[in-house]
């Protein structure tokens, strides 16, 4: 689903973030990136997110090879990704549920039909009785969650998340992971960038270690790697 | 949750293309109103200002309008009084009736001049002491000289004028040619001004709305990277402030109208009073449609093209 070929990113300032980087991401499969902060999981993520574009090499993410995407596709190619921040980027001014059903209203889904997705993804998250309530009412762990919603919400086959338990305890991380395995299950391709390496022990997922945009070790966990 | 086997859309739940464009459009608009309604007083000063900078022009546009009207109305063909010496003649009058550019001459006695004065100023009676004190009449005779359509220009008539001025037995030659020919330039002056006024207050109302605009995008730009991090496309980012700047415009310009209408009603009845005092029908009259039609057509692509040409280039800039 996710496929990296011989990937460079060189940045203006002649810092090369990545570099001659492989792999390949099969789907369904869960993936922790790690890695010291400036070792490049930031670029991965954005590469695969085209925000950025590889100085060499190809990106492909479900066959599409993003370095040839026009600029006016990558609206519609992002519909199909979901993202989840560290800071969560939630809109203030809008309620949970209006939050949430950001996605369903740029790809255009009936109105009925955003309301039942929107509550089901809620229901995923454990939100539902909270979907009037605006963002900043809502604790640090909660609006984390509303993010994986709002990330989930037009089922996307690619979940990317960068730093998802950076600001929560370590009893929150552990339940946002089990959502993200949740979704593993139903057969979405996910990468989590993390430098919380505890909790990747705990797990046992597949884990690319990046050093100064190398892949410097790749582990097998049980199953999840092809 | 199923799963879902490819980056593919699922067709069956989503609406169409030209349908999600209409539903866009729909929360765009209802999010741009429910920002202004939560804005109302600022929403307010600015709606009026625009309206202002465009009633302006406006009401000075209506004012020249109307004035032009009664200066056309009026009998374009000017006429030159020619005062004759002594008793003048009849006939030496009639005989100029055969100048190329002359179309009629019309002789009056000095005793005609003298009905013609006392019937227009209405003081028959009083004025026989005045005139007791002249030596009989004291009006001379005069030729009233019509030119020829052709001759009508203000060149032509002002030298039929003089060639009149040189004819034996002619005192004087008076044009009333000179005070219309005044007006039509002060008018021709005035529609200059309107229009560099409209020119230069529209542009003002391009700058009002533009850096509304551009302050809105920046409020707003966290919100902006979201949407385009989540499939936000340029069009989607863009369209509220499109509805902001066609708002502002719009309603400047219903504001504007409203000004106008309130202005002509308040100027009216005194401008119809003067106009009156000068023997003149002159009316400021009502707000005339074509000129509501285009302040508010105006007003709306001002204010649409403001937020996009400001709101379009930021955006562009604002990259996740």
């Amino acid at each position: 689903m996710i496929e990296l070929i011989g990937v460079s990113k060189r940045f203006d300032n002649g810092r090369e973030a990545l570099s001659n980087l492989s792999l390949n991401l099969p789907k369904g499969s869960l993936t922790f990136l790690t890695g010291h902060s400036g070792a490049g999981k930031s670029t991965l993520l954005k590469l695969l997110l085209r925000m950025e574009l590889p100085t060499r090499g190809q990106v492909m993410v479900g066959g599409a090879d993003l370095a040839r995407m026009p600029r006016r596709a990558v609206p519609r190619y992002r519909q199909r990704i979901g993202v989840v921040f560290q800071d969560h980027m939630l809109l203030p001014d809008r309620s949970v549920f209006d939050n949430v059903a950001i996605p369903l209203v740029i790809g255009g889904y009936r109105e009925a039909d955003r309301a039942r997705r929107v509550r089901a993804a809620l229901t995923r998250v454990g939100l539902l009785e909270k979907e009037r309530q605006l963002p900043t009412q809502l604790s640090a762990g909660e609006q984390q969650r509303v993010g994986i919603a709002r990330a989930v919400v037009n089922r996307p086959a690619v979940l990317l998340a960068d730093e998802p338990t950076g600001n929560l305890d370590p009893e929150l991380s552990r339940e946002v992971m089990g959502l993200f395995h949740l979704f593993q299950q139903v057969g979405v391709t996910v990468l989590i960038a993390t430098h919380d390496l505890e909790l990747v022990g705990s797990f046992g997922d597949r884990v690319l270690e990046l050093a100064d945009g190398r892949l410097r070790q790749m582990e097998a966990g049980d199953g999840a790697a092809a | 949750m199923a799963p879902r086997p490819e980056l593919a859309v699922d067709a069956r739940v989503r609406l169409s293309a030209a349908a999600t464009w209409l539903l866009h459009h729909k929360l765009a608009f209802r999010a741009t109103v429910a920002r202004l309604r939560s804005e109302g007083l600022s929403t307010l000063l600015v709606v009026l200002t625009i309206g202002i900078a465009l009633a302006l022009p406006g009401l000075l546009f209506v004012a020249v309008e109307r004035l032009a009207d009664v200066s056309e109305r009026w009998d374009g063909t000017p006429r030159i009084n020619v005062f004759l010496a002594g008793d003048g003649s009849a006939e030496q009058a009639a005989g100029w009736e055969s100048m190329a550019d002359v179309a009629e001459v019309v002789y009056q006695s000095p005793q005609a001049s003298l009905d013609e004065l006392l019937t227009a100023t209405g003081f028959g009676a009083a004025m026989d002491g005045v005139l007791a004190g002249f030596e009989g009449n004291p009006l001379p005779a005069v030729a009233i000289v019509t030119p020829t359509p052709a001759a009508a220009s203000p060149a032509r008539v002002r030298a039929l004028a003089a060639q009149l001025q040189g004819e034996p037995g002619v005192e004087g030659v008076q044009v009333d040619l000179e005070w219309l020919q005044r007006l039509q330039a002060a008018l021709t002056l005035m529609q200059r001004l309107t229009w560099g006024l409209g020119i230069l207050l529209g542009a003002a109302v391009v700058l009002v709305v533009g850096s509304l605009t551009r302050m809105a995008v920046a409020q707003r730009e966290d919100e902006i990277r979201v949407l385009k991090l989540v499939g936000g496309s340029d069009g989607f980012v863009l369209r509220p402030f499109l509805y902001l700047g066609l708002f502002f415009g719009l309603t400047g310009g219903l504001a504007a109208v409203l000004l106008l209408v309130l202005a002509l009603t308040f100027v009216g009845a005194p401008v119809a009073d003067l106009a009156r005092s000068y023997g003149s029908d002159f009316r400021l009259g009502g707000m005339p449609w074509a000129v509501a039609l285009v302040l508010l057509g105006g007003g709306a692509v001002l204010g649409w093209l403001a937020a996009m040409l400001t709101a379009r280039r930021q955006l562009a800039a604002i990259e996740p």
